[in-house]
């Protein structure tokens, strides 16, 4: 059936592909009047004809229009709305400047053409305007645009605190998180607690749950697509802030005024400042003779330059680079219970991404924009552990010493080298083609350790020992190209038909697919419409993580011959309808079947070890479904969102020597039935805006083992064994929260733009007792919950200049 | 410079952490009977039989896995012994006679065994249990055939271990698994033939297909796992047309204990033995032993979709996790091992296997 209306459609669109297209051509940018930021996702509507069109990524548009007398709308979300009218003969580059204007009033955008719009045939799409993200009251204060996205519905987040993302059934790893079209693959701080993503340089951030357009692939459950700002071409701009967690700075501005900008900002946690006082006093009255230091940090740069040659030509160099680093220090000079011993231990370790991106965009013509990109992406973390010990052999003989030598090494990294060139011709108004092709050179080494001991005296069991033992690189090769077409035959009709193909060589085994998607949508009104969708995808890598919260061991592998791509079929069904211009309401069922996921074999580890990482998983099915709902304000005073998600999420591993939970069905750890999140933001005057987040969900499930007996071979020490009925068979209790905060403005009284930002905020504000963890003491036969944040107020300033 | 107490309320008032009882909702499941036997062809047919308790049942504190203290005071009651059970058994479909009980001196518990019989290769065994106030539990096992083997061509010279193990060729039921033990030591005697001591080896590096990654173990980690603790497995499947011949390479080094209680000018000569045990297992009793190794945090190395592996083989990183790994579970992060269960209308294993042993002396080699 599928194949049959792909079919169709595709006879359909290449017939009428070169037809109707008469008319001049509008094209041109949207940008920030103040900054010259380029705008992506503004709307550009020509009132008279009623054919619109939306910028995109780049900030550019082209409208092909019959008449020449046109009367245009522009808008943009937290933008003055221009209006204009134009007598144009023929193809013209025409320009906009937009005004911010943050503190709008009731306003309504015009023919709102945004991705979640009636207007637009994409579907299981979210785009959350930066500023309303920054509004939200956050954990510790510290905004973080992916625990954003947790209140979406559809998207569920992992642990209290965390930032991970499982989107319609799918694990954190199915995500495709890009920043300026580069994957990132450690998009965690702090265990997960914190985003990589500092919302200072932040410029749009969209949101892909299904019906992915085929510009997309390699992920199975979401694409994540965040943009950097690109800097001021006019002023020199910037902001400094100091929060509980971390401070941060953020400038931007021209090098060349009009022509080239930069924009940097950075970012530092400072645990470890706080804390080195108390390691300080517990080391001096604790130890005898010796010294301990030990802390945490991360940290985090993002930089951009760009240059404008003409509207014809832009160049842009992204750079990011974010760590995490631990480290301990422990010198004791006088090792107790050994007279003369001394022992220097210290370990580091430390994990992060470095992500650098080159692009070029150029305009070919009118109708004509190409986007090619080269890109480099890597993650690694590093763990080194040595001791230096000297331990006195005879204490008649000072010389008689054993020196010990210890280091122990763990190291890991998957970089990609990325080159893609993405196409966008728009030949008339009935059609928008995108077509390109990537190339994608993986490198894997997803373990190395090395141990090495040295003795000057030998011990008697095998001293010295100096053992590498490697995973191994892996190379591999992703060759992908895909088109796309967005063709409205009918006012009311609107398709997006696209196919992804894909390769992938793993030593010497290649993988193909092909990857039909379809997007529909029939306008009953204006204002309202009936979506559907279909995609298939696949996965070619895997992470190997057997934890809930997000650890830097976890360990990104290929498929290889014995484990292969993850698949996933995803179709959905919708309405959306747009009230009065001021809320977009929409009403989505999915439901998503996925094909070869990978989870761990009972009781398996991959704490820091790939070896041999084939053998300790099994290959299943999953499916999910649900029903979403979402009803989002983005303008005026009063914004934000309520969503709810009712879904179920399954697991099924009963393939020949694969079987997990006896091969019976059994819920994913994240299954939980009922979602619902109320995020609201209320400019109280120009200079206060207060915000609130309220969420309650279903909790998460364990395993619980709900028998326990004596088994003669295991319990030698008469321990009892327990028995495992089910996975997943208890649900913890639900989950609910109230976060309220409060942004006060004060202008600064001698500088005109500048101005001091208070942020006050309580996370948890009635202290519920929240689950992060179960676990049962049998001896009090009593289950115990750990809550690790109850209310937890923050305070942070802000200088904005 | 901020007030010391301060200081401290306020980074605990920050990052405080919260522990509190949740009531537990669900259905309190009533208790399981429980049936255990391993059966070893040539030896007594045993059962355990007991019951199960619901995990929250803080009457049997001494069932909890931490508490290593009491020991002594455990007693079968507090185990789930049942002594008041009827457990009967059939051999090869015969007549069902019924098991006594009995005190089973090696780890103090209440025991069942069929007085007088001893279990042959090729028995299909069934057993039932009747529990009173709980339920019936019954389990069938055939137990398998022994695989006979040859030793030959042993060598050692300068560290340098060398054998051929010959598997001789077995039709065996389906899904049969071949699991095999070595152990090598060097008996040292004095002139006058009086055994002195009995070495184990301190480092074993070898570098044959089916041993292939114990070059990757360090030595302490050999000691700590000696190589009579290591299977090598493989499906009794490779042995159905043709013989299987293993030929192992290692390196030997053998624990110096000169200069202890050992002399050299002692020692007149040293012979090194090798024994080897070939044990075939029931499917069941693999897939029993693979979840026990890994409920027990020995996590298996199972290449036996490639017909080859070393269950019970580690690798350096995966002592590193252990900590790691005992946290999560510890703390319901990761999922709780099933354990293989075979038993209808209850909990527990039945399994089955033949074992041959076959030693053989190396004499007067030099060390």
């Amino acid at each position: 059936m599928c194949k049959r209306l792909f079919c169709f459609c595709f006879c359909l669109m290449t017939f009428s592909f070169w037809g109707n297209a008469q008319g001049i051509t509008l094209n041109g940018y949207v940008s920030d009047a103040e900054s010259g930021e380029r705008l992506i996702g503004a709307t550009v509507f020509e009132n008279t004809t009623s054919v619109g069109t939306v910028t995109n990524n780049a900030g550019f548009y082209t409208l092909t229009l019959p008449a020449t007398n046109i009367i245009l709308t522009v808008s943009y979300v937290g933008y003055e709305t221009l209006n204009m009218q134009l007598s144009v003969k023929k193809d013209t580059l025409l320009n906009f400047n937009l005004s911010n204007n943050a503190h709008l009033s009731e306003v309504t955008v015009v023919a709102n053409q945004s991705l979640s719009s009636p207007q637009s045939v994409q579907m299981s799409a979210v785009e959350v305007p930066v500023q309303q993200m920054k509004g939200i009251p956050a954990l510790g204060g510290e905004v973080d645009v992916l625990k954003a996205l947790q209140l979406l519905p559809g998207v569920q987040a992992g642990t209290e605190g965390s930032a991970g993302v499982y989107v319609r059934g799918g694990g954190p790893d199915e995500n495709l998180v890009m920043l300026d079209g580069v994957p990132l693959y450690n998009v965690n701080h702090m265990m997960g607690f914190f985003s990589v993503f500092n919302a200072d340089a932040v410029k749009s951030l969209t949101l892909y749950k299904g019906n992915f357009p085929a510009r997309f692939g390699s992920r199975l459950s979401s694409v994540i697509d965040v943009r950097q700002n690109d800097g001021n071409l006019q002023q020199y701009r910037g902001s400094v802030t100091v929060g509980l967690i971390a401070a941060k700075v953020n400038v931007e501005g021209p090098i060349v005024k009009g022509k080239t900008s930069f924009n940097v900002s950075a970012r530092r946690t400072y645990f470890d400042l706080i804390t080195a006082p108390i390691m300080h006093a517990i080391s001096k009255s604790e130890m005898n003779d010796g010294s301990a230091a030990a802390g945490y940090y991360f940290y985090d740069v993002n930089a951009k330059v760009t240059h404008r040659f003409s509207d014809n030509d832009k160049l842009s160099g992204s750079f990011y680079i974010g760590d995490d680093k631990v480290y301990v220090n422990y010198r004791e000079r006088e090792v107790e219970g050994m007279d003369g011993g001394r022992s220097k231990l210290s370990l580091g370790w430390n994990w992060g991404n470095l992500l650098g991106a080159v692009s070029w965009e150029h305009r070919f013509s009118p109708k004509m924009f190409a986007i090619t990109q080269l890109s480099f992406t890597r993650y690694r973390y590093n763990l080194k552990q040595t001791l230096d010990a000297s331990l006195a052999l005879d204490s008649t003989d000072s010389n008689r010493r054993l020196n010990l030598n210890e280091e122990l090494q763990y190291r890991s990294h998957i970089m990609d080298l990325v080159l893609q060139s993405n196409f966008e011709f728009t030949p008339n108004n009935k059609h928008n083609l995108r077509y390109g092709a990537q190339y994608v050179y993986h490198r894997f080494n997803p373990q190395v350790a090395s141990l090495s001991m040295f003795g000057v005296e030998s011990l008697s069991n095998g001293l010295p020992v100096d053992t590498t033992l490697s995973g191994g690189i892996t190379n591999s090769h992703e060759v992908s190209a895909y088109v796309e077409d967005t063709y409205s035959p009918l006012w009311w009709l609107k398709m997006n038909i696209g196919l992804h193909g894909s390769l992938y060589a793993v030593k010497g085994k290649v993988y193909p697919s092909i990857e039909p998607r379809i997007g529909l949508r029939t306008l009953i009104t204006r204002d309202l419409a009936i979506k559907a969708s279909y995609s298939y995808m696949s996965q070619y890598i895997h992470l190997l993580s057997n934890s809930s919260v997000s650890l830097p061991t976890d360990l990104w592998v290929p498929v290889t011959s014995k484990i292969a791509p993850m698949r996933s079929l995803q179709a959905a069904l919708g309405v959306t309808y747009n009230v009065l211009g001021q809320v977009e309401l929409s009403i989505e069922g999915y439901y998503k079947f996925m094909k070869n996921l990978v989870e761990y074999r009972d009781g398996a580890s991959f704490f820091g070890s790939a070896a041999g990482w084939e053998n300790k998983v099994f290959m299943g099915d999953g499916w999910s479904y649900g029903v979403e709902f979402l009803a989002q304000r983005k303008i005026g005073k009063l914004t934000g969102w309520i969503a709810y998600t009712w879904s179920r999420t399954m697991r099924q591993f009963a393939r020949e020597g694969q079987v997990l939970n006896f091969g019976k069905p059994f819920h994913a750890k994240y299954d939980r039935e009922h979602d619902l999140s109320v995020t609201l933001s209320y400019q109280i005057t120009p200079k206060i805006d207060v915000s609130g987040t309220f969420v309650f969900s279903s909790g998460n499930r364990a395993t619980l083992a709900m028998q326990r007996y004596y088994d003669p071979d295991i319990s030698t020490r008469r321990h009892s064994v327990y028995y495992y009925e089910e996975r997943n068979n208890y649900i913890m209790p639900n989950y609910h929260r109230l976060d309220l905060g409060a942004n006060f403005h004060i202008p600064h009284h001698k500088w005109k733009n500048a101005e001091h930002l208070v942020n006050v905020a309580v996370y948890n504000v009635y202290n519920n007792m929240n689950p992060f963890l179960l676990y049962a003491d049998e001896r009090e036969g009593q289950l115990y919950k750990i809550t690790i944040f109850p209310i937890l107020p923050s305070l942070s300033y802000t200088f904005k200049w | 410079m901020i007030n010391r107490k301060l200081y401290i309320f306020l980074l605990l008032f920050v990052f405080v952490s919260c522990e509190t009882t949740v009531q537990f909702k669900g259905e309190v499941e009533e208790p399981l009977p429980v049936l255990h036997s391993e059966m070893v062809a040539g030896q007594p047919l045993t059962a355990y039989v007991g019951r199960s308790y619901f995990f929250l049942d803080e009457n049997v504190t001494d069932l909890t896995p931490v508490d290593t203290n009491r020991l002594e005071e455990t007693s079968n009651h507090q185990l789930g012994a049942l002594t008041n059970a009827i457990v009967e058994y059939q051999i090869n479909s015969g007549e069902w006679g019924r098991m006594s009980i009995y005190k089973d001196t090696t780890d103090n518990v209440m025991m069942y065994k069929a007085e007088g019989y001893i279990l042959q290769p090729g028995d299909a065994v069934s057993l039932r249990a009747t529990c009173p106030s709980i339920g019936e539990v019954s389990a069938e096992q055939q137990l398998p055939k022994p695989i006979d083997f040859t030793i030959s061509n042993i060598t050692y010279n300068d560290k340098a271990y060398s054998v051929d193990i010959n598997l001789l060729q077995y039709q065996g039921k389906e899904n049969e698994y071949v699991a095999l033990r070595l152990k090598v030591e060097l008996e040292c005697y004095d002139a006058q033939d009086s055994l002195l001591a009995t070495l184990s080896p301190s480092t074993f590096y070898c570098n044959d297909s089916v041993f292939e990654r114990c070059a990757n173990l360090r030595s302490s980690k050999m000691n700590y796992y000696p190589i009579d603790g290591k299977y090598l497995l493989l499906p009794a499947a490779v042995l159905a047309t043709a013989d299987y011949l293993l030929h192992l390479n290692a390196n030997i080094t053998f624990r110096s204990r000169l200069g202890q209680n050992l002399k050299e000018e002692d020692i007149a000569k040293c012979n090194l033995k090798t024994t080897i045990k070939v044990e075939n297992w029931t499917e069941d009793t693999y897939r029993y032993y693979c979840t026990k190794a890994i409920y027990k945090g020995e996590y298996p190395n199972d290449n036996y979709r490639d017909n080859l592996g070393n269950v019970f083989d580690f690798d350096l990183t995966e002592v590193a996790s252990e900590f790691s790994t005992t946290v999560s579970r510890d703390f319901g992060m990761e999922s709780g091992v099933q354990l293989f269960c075979n038993i209808n209308g209850g909990l527990g294993h039945v399994t089955g296997k033949a074992i041959t042993t076959e030693e053989i002396t190396y004499p007067n080699i030099n060390y």
